[in-house]
C-alpha cells in the first residue's frame, strides 16, 4: 500500500515537472497528418483581424494539408514577441511591424529568393533589406501616415486642411471657435502612451529631417545630436493643451474611443491612421474622414507622409516548416489576395503588380508626389525609444515635466539605448 | 526471575519496532511534499534566483546575448528619482489599502456579528467583489471615473456641475487605486474577522457586563486582544497584496500619467516590456522583494507578539 502511494506520488511529481517544461516544438507541429503553422499578427482592430482571418481560412481551404493557428495579441503583441524572442521560440510566421532589421533581424529567415521580390515596391526594399542583402519580411501593406481629420466638419467650418504647423495651429483654434468648444480640435487617446509617441515621431521628421537647413539626420545617427533641437515639439504640445485645443481627458482617453467620437462629430483632428476611416464610416456613413501628410514646420519645407512597414510577415529562422510558411507568404502575394488585404486594412499595397483601392485613395491621389519619409524612431533612434517618447508626452501634459525636461529625458534614454 | 528478565527485551523490541514503523511512516509522508516542493522550486525559487542573476546584466529582454555589468544597475536604481516615486506609491497602495481594508472589514464584521435576517445576504454582497478578476474590477471602476461618459461625471453633469478628470490627476488617482483595491478585497477581511469574533466566548462579555464595562472598554480589552490572530492574518495578507498591486493600476491608469501612479510591479513590467531594460527591471524586482519581505515579516512579528491566549 505504502509502495503504491509512494509510486503514485513520484509519478504525479514527474508528470507535473514534465508539464511545466512545456513543449519545445512550439514553432508548429504535425496535425492529423498535415502541418500546423503558428502565426502572430499585430492587427489590432476588429476590421483588420477579420480580413486576416478570412485570408487564412481561404488559404487553408486551398491547402488542406496546412493548418494555421493565427493569433492577434493586439496591444500585447510586442510584449509577447519579446518573451518569445528571449526564449528563442518565435512562431513560424510573425509581424515585424517596422522593426524587421533592427529588432527582429536575428530571428528572421532570408526571403530574398522568393518570386514576389521582383514586384516589391522600391520604397520598401531598403526598409526590409539589410546591408548583406537579406530580405527580412514580406510587407502586407505599407504605412502612409499623417494626420486624420473629420472632413465633414472641416468642410462645414470652411477650414482647409493645413500644410504647415502654423496652419495646423490656426485650424485648431478655428475649430474651437466655430464649434464653441463642442468639438475637440485635436484628440489623443493618451491613456495609451503610443498616441503621444505618434505625435512626436511624425512631427520629429518635419522638425529634424526633411528641411535641408535644419536636418539633423547624421547627428542622430552618429550620436552627436543636440537634443535641445527637439524641444519645439513638447513646447507646441503644451501650448495646445494650455489653449484648450486638446481633449480634456487626453491623459485617460482610450484609443478605442477615437473612431466613435469622430463618428459623432466630436473631434476634428487625430493621430489615428489606417482603418479609422472605414471604422468611422461604418458607425456613421455621413461622416467622411480625410488624411493629410504631416505638416511642414520650417519655412519653405513641404509636408511628408510617414511610410514604411505596417503589417508584415517574416518566417522564423528556427521554424520547422519554413517551406509551408513561405507557401503562405506566396499565397498572400497573389494580386487578388494582396489587393484584398490592402483594401481591407485601408492602406496601400507594397507590390507593383497590385492595384488596390482603399478608403483614403482619393487623398493619396490628391497628395501624389508628396515625399515619403520612414518613421523617425525606426531610422534615427535606437530600438526602445518609442516608450520614453510617449511617456514624456504624458508627463508633460500632466505637468510633471517641462518641455526642456522632455528633451533631457529623451537624450538620457537615447544615450542608454545606444550604448546597449 | 527468568521471565522478569525476558520482559524488558520484549518491551525494548516492541519500542524499537514501533519507532521503526513511525519513522517509515514519516519518511513516506515526506514524499507527499514532493509535488509542492517541485512546483515552488520551478515557479518561485528558480525564477527568483535567475532574476537576481539578470539584475547584474544589461540584458534588453529579448536578445540572445548580454554582458555582466556588476553593480551598475543597483547604482542606477538608487540614483533614479523614478525609483523613489514608485516605492512611495507602492507603500501607499500597501499600507493605505491595509488600513482601510481592516477598518472597513472589522466594521462590517462587527455589524454582521448579530442574528440579523439579512446577515447572509449582506455578507455575500460584500464578499462578491473578491471573486471578480482585479483587472475586470479596475475596468468597472474606470468606466465609473472616466472623464468622457463615466458615471460620476454623468451625475455631475446632471446637477449642472463641470466634469472632473480624476484618473488623469496625479494628485488624486493613487487614492482612487487604493479605494478600488480596498473595495475589492474588504470582503476577505470581513470574513476572517467574522470567524474570529464568533470564536470569542460570550462569557467574557457577560463578565464585563457584570463589572459595568462600557462598549468601548469591552471592545478594547476583550475583542481586540482576542481577535489578534485574525488581525495578524489580515494585516499580513493585505500588506503583501497591496504591495504587489498590478492589475487594478493597469486597468485604471496604466501607471500614468507618465509614472505618477506606477507601483514597483507596474514599473518593472514597463521597464522590461516597453523600455527594453530587463536588467534594470530585475534590479527593481530585487528591491521590491526585499521591501515586501521586510515589511511583511515586521508586521507578522509585531502582531504575533500582541496575541493573547484565551
Amino acid at each position: 500500500m505504502k509502495k503504491r502511494v509512494t509510486l503514485s506520488v513520484l509519478s504525479l511529481s514527474a508528470v507535473m515537472a514534465l508539464s511545466a517544461c512545456g513543449n519545445n516544438s512550439a514553432d508548429g507541429g504535425e496535425s492529423g497528418g498535415g502541418v500546423k503553422l503558428t502565426m502572430m499578427s499585430t492587427a489590432t482592430t476588429k476590421a483588420d483581424q477579420q480580413i486576416y482571418k478570412e485570408i487564412v481560412a481561404d488559404f487553408e481551404k486551398a491547402n488542406p494539408e496546412i493548418d494555421i493557428e493565427d493569433t492577434y495579441p493586439g496591444d500585447g503583441y510586442e510584449d509577447l514577441a519579446r518573451v518569445k524572442m528571449a526564449a528563442d521560440d518565435m512562431p513560424d510566421l510573425f509581424d515585424t511591424h517596422g522593426w524587421a532589421k533592427s529588432r527582429y533581424g536575428e530571428y528572421t529567415e532570408d526571403l530574398s529568393d522568393m518570386d514576389w521580390v521582383k514586384n516589391l515596391d522600391e520604397a520598401m526594399k531598403p526598409i526590409l533589406t539589410d546591408d548583406k542583402g537579406k530580405l527580412h519580411a514580406y510587407p502586407v501593406n505599407q504605412a502612409l501616415d499623417g494626420m486624420s481629420y473629420n472632413k465633414t466638419l472641416l468642410d462645414e467650418y470652411g477650414i482647409k486642411p493645413p500644410k504647415t504647423f502654423d496652419e495646423l495651429m490656426a485650424a485648431l483654434e478655428e475649430v474651437k471657435k466655430k464649434s464653441k468648444g463642442e468639438v475637440v480640435p485635436f484628440w489623443l487617446g493618451g491613456s495609451d502612451k503610443s498616441q503621444f509617441g505618434q505625435y512626436f515621431d511624425e512631427f520629429a521628421t518635419t522638425l529634424l529631417i526633411t528641411d535641408k537647413e535644419n536636418s539633423h539626420g547624421e547627428a542622430l545617427l552618429d550620436g552627436s545630436f543636440d537634443w535641445s533641437n527637439y524641444t519645439y515639439l513638447p513646447e507646441k504640445l503644451k501650448e495646445m493643451n494650455d489653449k484648450g485645443l486638446l481633449n480634456k481627458d487626453v491623459l485617460t482617453a482610450q484609443v478605442t474611443q477615437g473612431a466613435e467620437l469622430m463618428a459623432q462629430n466630436k473631434i476634428a483632428f487625430t493621430m489615428l491612421n489606417g482603418s479609422v476611416g472605414r471604422e468611422v464610416s461604418e458607425l456613421n456613413p455621413e461622416v467622411q474622414v480625410g488624411t493629410i501628410p504631416v505638416p511642414a514646420i520650417h519655412e519653405g519645407d513641404s509636408p511628408s507622409w510617414i511610410g514604411g512597414e505596417r503589417h508584415t510577415f517574416a518566417v522564423s529562422k528556427n521554424s520547422e516548416h519554413k517551406e509551408e510558411a513561405k507557401q503562405f507568404i506566396e499565397y498572400l502575394t497573389q494580386p487578388e489576395v494582396a489587393k484584398k488585404l490592402a483594401e481591407g486594412t485601408s492602406l496601400p499595397d507594397a507590390l507593383t503588380n497590385v492595384e488596390a483601392d482603399n478608403y483614403f485613395a482619393e487623398f493619396y491621389k490628391e497628395y501624389e508626389g508628396t515625399q515619403i519619409q520612414p518613421y523617425f524612431d525606426r531610422v534615427y533612434l535606437p530600438s526602445g525609444m518609442w516608450d520614453p517618447m510617449g511617456a514624456t508626452g504624458q508627463e508633460l501634459i500632466a505637468g510633471t515635466m517641462k518641455p526642456d525636461e522632455v528633451s533631457e529625458k529623451m537624450e538620457q534614454e537615447y544615450k542608454r539605448l545606444r550604448a546597449e | 526471575m527468568a521471565e522478569l528478565t525476558k520482559a524488558p527485551e520484549k518491551t525494548s523490541m516492541k519500542t524499537k519496532s514501533a519507532k521503526w514503523k513511525r519513522s517509515r511512516r514519516e519518511s513516506s509522508l515526506w514524499w507527499m511534499y514532493l509535488p509542492s516542493v517541485l512546483i515552488v522550486v520551478l515557479f518561485i525559487v528558480y525564477p527568483f534566483l535567475d532574476g537576481i542573476r539578470i539584475s547584474f546584466t544589461n540584458w534588453n529582454g529579448f536578445s540572445q546575448t548580454y554582458d555582466y555589468i556588476g553593480l551598475d544597475q543597483y547604482k542606477r536604481m538608487f540614483a533614479d528619482p523614478d525609483t523613489w516615486l514608485v516605492v512611495k506609491n507602492t507603500l501607499l497602495y500597501g499600507i493605505g489599502s491595509t488600513i482601510l481594508q481592516n477598518i472597513a472589514g472589522l466594521g462590517y464584521a462587527l455589524l454582521l456579528n448579530h442574528n440579523l435576517k439579512v446577515r447572509s445576504f449582506t455578507r455575500t454582497i460584500i464578499y462578491l467583489p473578491v471573486i471578480i478578476s482585479p483587472l475586470i474590477m479596475g475596468y468597472i471602476w474606470y468606466f465609473f471615473f472616466a472623464f468622457q461618459g463615466g458615471a460620476l461625471n454623468d451625475i455631475f453633469l446632471l446637477f449642472g456641475k463641470e466634469p472632473i478628470n480624476a484618473l488623469g490627476n496625479p494628485a488624486v488617482n493613487p487614492y482612487i487605486i487604493v479605494f478600488v483595491n480596498t473595495f475589492q478585497f474588504v470582503g476577505i477581511a470581513m470574513i476572517i474577522y467574522l470567524a474570529g469574533l464568533q470564536s470569542i466566548s460570550k462569557d467574557y462579555y457577560e463578565a464585563a457586563n457584570i463589572d459595568g464595562a462600557t462598549g468601548w472598554q469591552k471592545f478594547k480589552n476583550i475583542t481586540i486582544p482576542l481577535l489578534m490572530p485574525s488581525i495578524t492574518i489580515n494585516m499580513v495578507l493585505n500588506i503583501i497584496g497591496g504591495l504587489k498591486l498590478f492589475d487594478v493600476i493597469v486597468a485604471l491608469t496604466n501607471g500614468g500619467p507618465g509614472n505618477a501612479s506606477q507601483s514597483m510591479s507596474t514599473f518593472m513590467y514597463n521597464l522590461y516590456f516597453s523600455r527594453q531594460d530587463a536588467g534594470y527591471a530585475a534590479t527593481q524586482g530585487v528591491l521590491m522583494a526585499i521591501i515586501i519581505l521586510v515589511i511583511s515579516m515586521a508586521a507578522l512579528v509585531y502582531f504575533k507578539r500582541k496575541e493573547v491566549e484565551a
